[in-house]
């Protein structure tokens, strides 16, 4: 009897165990040289999260700021010189992003075809008719609702304005595809034409037998219809959103991480990823960016698995805004901005805001209100504040920059013909203006920032590349590199090229520290970290202005 | 050698080498360079993706804040608390009510209800808490009648009833409609008669006033509008209860004309209003002028009769551009007793109340035959583009007749503050105004011009 128990005991015991370290796989060792951030192991499927919108924006637009300009501590750091601001987590030696649930390194590793971006995420398939309304579009201001195609994929449907035709999903299309090119998770966007006799509405949805859910009449979608933009055939222009794969467990937060995913160990806020990705909505205008746009999702059985977190909502994005061209502030200000509110209540309104100065009519009407004459990459704004855009450091936006430049104009101008505008205009003009944003972009950061990076050792010698000077940002240019090591004292070696004799290290042994300058330039340092072991050299450690 | 043969021959060996040299600056410029479509990383990642599901290491240790920064900010994160939870508050109650002020209610085309009903909420520190209920049946099409019933019971006893029925739109020819209100408030301030009360005299009495209108509107241009309007009313005032102190405290019963007695009269009258100003709702430039004249005469035996007018004009001048405003407003009210009538009961009297309120005083601090109110107003947009900062300077001042109005005695305000438009249309200011009994701070919703 006593033996039975004790081996039910230590079969509880044993079972208990078992799936204590299931929903804890937390993988326990760390590798700071891993291309790969191993955060998909198995764990429990974590519980649904809806966000109050306004809840949010309240929070984000008006408590958050409030509580940091209150934030005495931060003042105190600041003026001691230790900031407030900590590098992000998620990075490994070379100063990059391992893949991730997140994030895949893509074009600024290893090029994105031009097919593939011009295909964008997903694979090349759009909606087929005849379609079925299965539910309305649920939040957001332009009108939509979600459908089921006669191959049996969802996709959620926003018309474009009438005037406006491809509008916001000529904008969906462009962001989605260089988005996913860029390495992030992304759903597919298409910009199509569906035609009013394609669309019926599930009878369950009329009568009202849906939960939570309003009837959708047929005069409500006739009405849709009617407001949208009509081609002479009758059909309407909008954009179709795939739906992401598994099931969605509500928006990502931008500011802290998900307590029930054993996975989710960084705090969003300090995701390399998430903070870079300010100079990429930047550049791409994106100014709606903000938690409701993403989703997190559980892919897996109904019990286990792991979260994937993709950015579903980008059509607020170059010249767009929800169902018009985007306002002239929107991209320069935050809804609630309190910098610039005191600078207009002190000026008593007489100050020039940059947006005031700007015309971003471009006369096309699928291309909408954008420029790139006042654009200034730094002076970005989203709708609210973004506790992830709100902590990134130098490092991180150097980090955003290079993603940014990666793209070529071949890959910008692939990109802009997948969303098929009818209007060459549109696609000229897009694509024009996405290089001279990119442009921009590159000349900002990479002045900041000394843009070395990919160090190699290549035998005897360090190889590097300057990405301003790659990206013909700048003209070719000497360097100056520190030489800093333990036993040796700190000297200066000016380099005419991008390479490095290790030679010139001289007797150094053990970690060197290599602190890179443009010569010329005021740029913040880059820092290198190699080790010798024996007679060769490792890189240990490369860091971008954040030490 | 053939001269055109060695020419070439000496031009082709500097060329040659000229090309020789230029060999690896053409290899250079070939070589695939950062962000040009073929360029590949010399990382292992350019060759394998690899599997985040995969068992494997993480990148790093979760980065949690240093103890030294804990340590700083753990007194300053415990003094804040009650503002956290202060906050918490209110984004809850945005999450929850904003949707219902911001998002429209009502989907054209999908389920129109035939009538809507919500709770009304009111405060003042007059009437205190008042719930109350609105039952709404909209007009979605012009020929329907828009009908909107509320009623309201305040913690002070305060009781309040309307009924309103509009037919047609601004959009039509023609509009018209009925107008029914009672009102019961046992604590009705009141300072005295007259252009000389201070803040410090108020007192409360009941006022019981009830009223049925009709009007008919017709668009005469799109700019100018005349209205024809009609009713009976009834007004009553009585010792105060839930007020102190109470009037007959502060004033003999007997030298306020009409207190204690009811006054029951039929109205009849005509207004009209011109406008040519740039928008609608928040206008930037334009002007606009309104004229009302009204003729009252009692039915309960009081003999009294008098005619009431009233005009308006308001002014909008941008200030080198439509962020910056400069509005001015000027509005007077007169109720003239006819040759032979008895004096104007003092709960009928035009008081600096609503359209006519001195800024920086009590609302209904002064009344008498004539009041007459001056404002200038300079605005500019601080977030755009609905909420303005405001500076305001404002005379006004009330008299028995027009020859009594003197400069010397008007009340001056002076101040400033921040409104907000809405997204119906209403104007919520709050503002701090400073006159000569000191400052007066108020949030006032649907006012101001």
């Amino acid at each position: 009897m006593r033996a039975r128990t004790a081996s039910l005991v230590l079969a509880a015991l044993a079972v208990f165990h078992a799936s204590a370290a299931f929903a804890t796989a937390k993988p326990a060792a760390v590798d700071s040289s891993s291309w790969v951030d191993h955060d998909g192991r198995p764990v429990s499927k974590p519980q649904k999260h809806e966000k109050a919108l306004w809840a949010h924006e309240f929070h984000e637009g008006i408590t958050a700021p409030l509580g940091h300009a209150f934030d005495i501590p931060d003042k105190i750091l600041w003026a001691v010189g230790a900031g407030y601001k900590h590098r992000a987590s998620n990075v490994n030696r070379y100063d990059e992003v391992s893949n991730s649930t997140w994030f895949t390194n893509r074009n600024h590793v290893r090029p994105v075809s031009l097919g593939d971006i011009r295909t964008g995420p997903a694979g090349d398939i759009e909606p087929t008719p005849p379609y079925v309304i299965t539910h309305g579009k649920v939040g957001g201001n332009n009108p939509g609702f979600q459908i089921k195609d006669a191959a049996g994929k969802k996709w959620v449907v926003k018309l474009d304005p009438p005037a406006c035709p491809q509008l916001i999903s000529g904008a969906g299309a462009v962001a989605s595809r260089l988005i996913s090119a860029a390495g992030y998770n992304q759903a597919r966007i298409v910009s199509f034409r569906i035609k009013p006799e394609d669309l019926t509405i599930d009878p369950d949805l009329t009568a009202g037998k849906k939960p939570g859910e309003k009837p959708f009449y047929q005069s409500y979608l006739d009405y849709l219809l009617a407001h949208s933009f009509r081609y002479p055939d009758g059909s309407s222009s909008a954009e179709a959103s795939l739906f992401i794969k598994g099931d969605v467990l509500g928006p990502i937060n931008m500011r802290g991480d998900r307590d029930d995913d054993p996975n989710d160990i960084y705090k969003h806020r300090n995701r390399r990823e998430l903070r870079g990705l300010f100079v990429l909505m930047s550049w791409l205008n994106s100014w709606d960016t903000k938690d409701p746009q993403n989703l997190d999702a559980f892919i897996g059985s109904d019990s286990v698995g792991h979260v994937s977190h993709t950015i579903v909502d980008v059509d607020a994005a170059l010249g767009a805004a929800g169902g018009e061209p985007k306002p002239p502030i929107r991209g320069f200000e935050y809804t609630i901005d309190w910098g610039w509110a005191m600078k207009r209540v002190l000026t008593l309104g007489f100050i020039t805001e940059p947006w005031r100065k700007t015309n971003e009519e471009t006369g096309i009407p699928s291309a909408g209100h954008i420029e790139s004459e006042i654009y200034d990459p730094h002076a970005f704004r989203t709708l609210q504040p973004q506790p992830a855009f709100r902590e990134r450091t130098l490092g991180d936006c150097y980090w955003g920059a290079k993603v940014v430049c990666s793209f070529s104009d071949a890959q910008i101008r692939a990109a802009v013909e997948g969303a098929h505008y009818d209007d060459p205009k549109a696609t000229e003009f897009l694509t024009k203006m996405l290089i001279e944003r990119r442009d921009k972009v590159g000349r900002y950061w990479f002045s900041r920032v000394t843009p070395v990076d990919y160090f190699q050792v290549d035998g005897g010698t360090l190889r590097f590349r300057d990405l301003a000077v790659d990206r013909r940002l700048a003209d070719a240019r000497h360097y100056k590199v520190e030489v800093k090591s333990a036993k040796s004292a700190t000297r200066t070696i000016d380099l005419a090229d991008t390479k490095l004799a290790l030679s010139q290290l001289g007797k150094a042994t053990g970690d060197v520290k290599l602190v890179f300058r443009v010569a010329s330039g005021e740029s913040e340092p880059t820092f290198l970290t190699l080790r010798k072991t024996g007679d060769s050299w490792n890189i240990l450690e490369v860091r971008h202005a954040d030490m | 050698m053939h001269p055109r043969n060695g020419r070439s021959g000496r031009i082709g060996v500097p060329l040659a080498l000229l090309l020789l040299a230029a060999a690896p600056l053409a290899a250079h410029a070939d070589e695939p360079r950062y962000g040009d479509s073929t360029w590949v990383a010399p990382y292992p990642v350019a060759d394998s993706t690899g599997d985040p599901t995969a068992p494997g290491p993480r990148v790093s240790e979760p980065k949690g804040e240093p103890v030294g920064e804990t340590i700083l900010r753990t007194p300053f994160r415990i003094i804040g608390l009650p503002f956290r939870a202060l906050f918490a508050g209110f984004e809850w109650l945005a999450g929850v009510g904003a949707p219902h002020v911001f998002e429209p209610h009502v989907r054209v085309g999908v389920h129109l209800p035939y009538a809507t009903i919500s709770p009304t909420f009111d405060y003042t520190a007059q009437t205190g808490f008042e719930p109350g209920f609105s039952i709404h049946r909209a007009a979605y099409r012009e020929d329907i009648p828009d009908i909107t019933i509320h009623g309201s019971w305040s913690f002070k006893d305060q009781r309040r009833a309307s009924f309103r029925l509009r037919v047609g739109s601004d959009s039509l020819h023609w509009n018209g409609g009925l107008f029914a209100r009672y009102r019961y408030t046992p604590t009705t301030r009141f300072y005295g008669v007259g252009n000389f009360t201070h803040g410090d005299n108020r007192s409360y009495y009941l006022a019981e006033k009830g009223e049925i209108n009709a009007f008919m509107a017709k668009h005469l241009t799109k700019h100018a509008t005349v209205r024809l309007i009609g009713g009976i009313n009834s007004y009553a005032s009585r010792h105060s209860y839930n007020g102190t102190p109470p009037l007959e405290q502060n004033f003999a019963p007997s030298t306020i004309e009409g207190y204690g007695h009811d006054s029951r009269m039929v109205v009849f009258g005509a207004n009209g209003e011109w406008a040519k100003l740039n928008r609608g709702p928040d206008p930037y430039a334009g002007v606009y002028v309104r004229g009302e004249i009204q003729r009252y005469r009692s039915l309960n035996g009081i003999d009294v009769q008098y005619v009431q007018w009233d005009g308006e004009v308001r002014g909008y001048i941008p200030v080198g551009a439509q962020r910056r405003v400069l509005a001015l407003r000027a509005v007077y009210e007169a109720a003239n007793p006819d040759a032979g009538s008895n004096p104007i009961p003092f709960d009928r009297l035009p008081a600096s109340v609503d359209d006519y309120r001195f800024l920086a005083y009590h609302g209904s601090q002064f009344r008498d035959q004539q009041v007459g109110v001056g404002q200038i107003e300079y605005r500019w947009l601080v977030f755009p583009p609905t909420v303005q900062m405001y500076a305001l300077a404002q005379i006004g001042e009330v008299a028995p007749s027009q020859r009594l109005m003197r400069m010397d005695d008007i009340h001056e305000s002076y101040g400033g503050g921040l409104r907000y438009f809405g997204p119906n249309g209403g104007w919520v200011r709050g503002q701090v105004v400073h006159g000569a009994e000191g400052f007066n701070i108020g949030v006032d919703i649907g006012t101001g011009f």
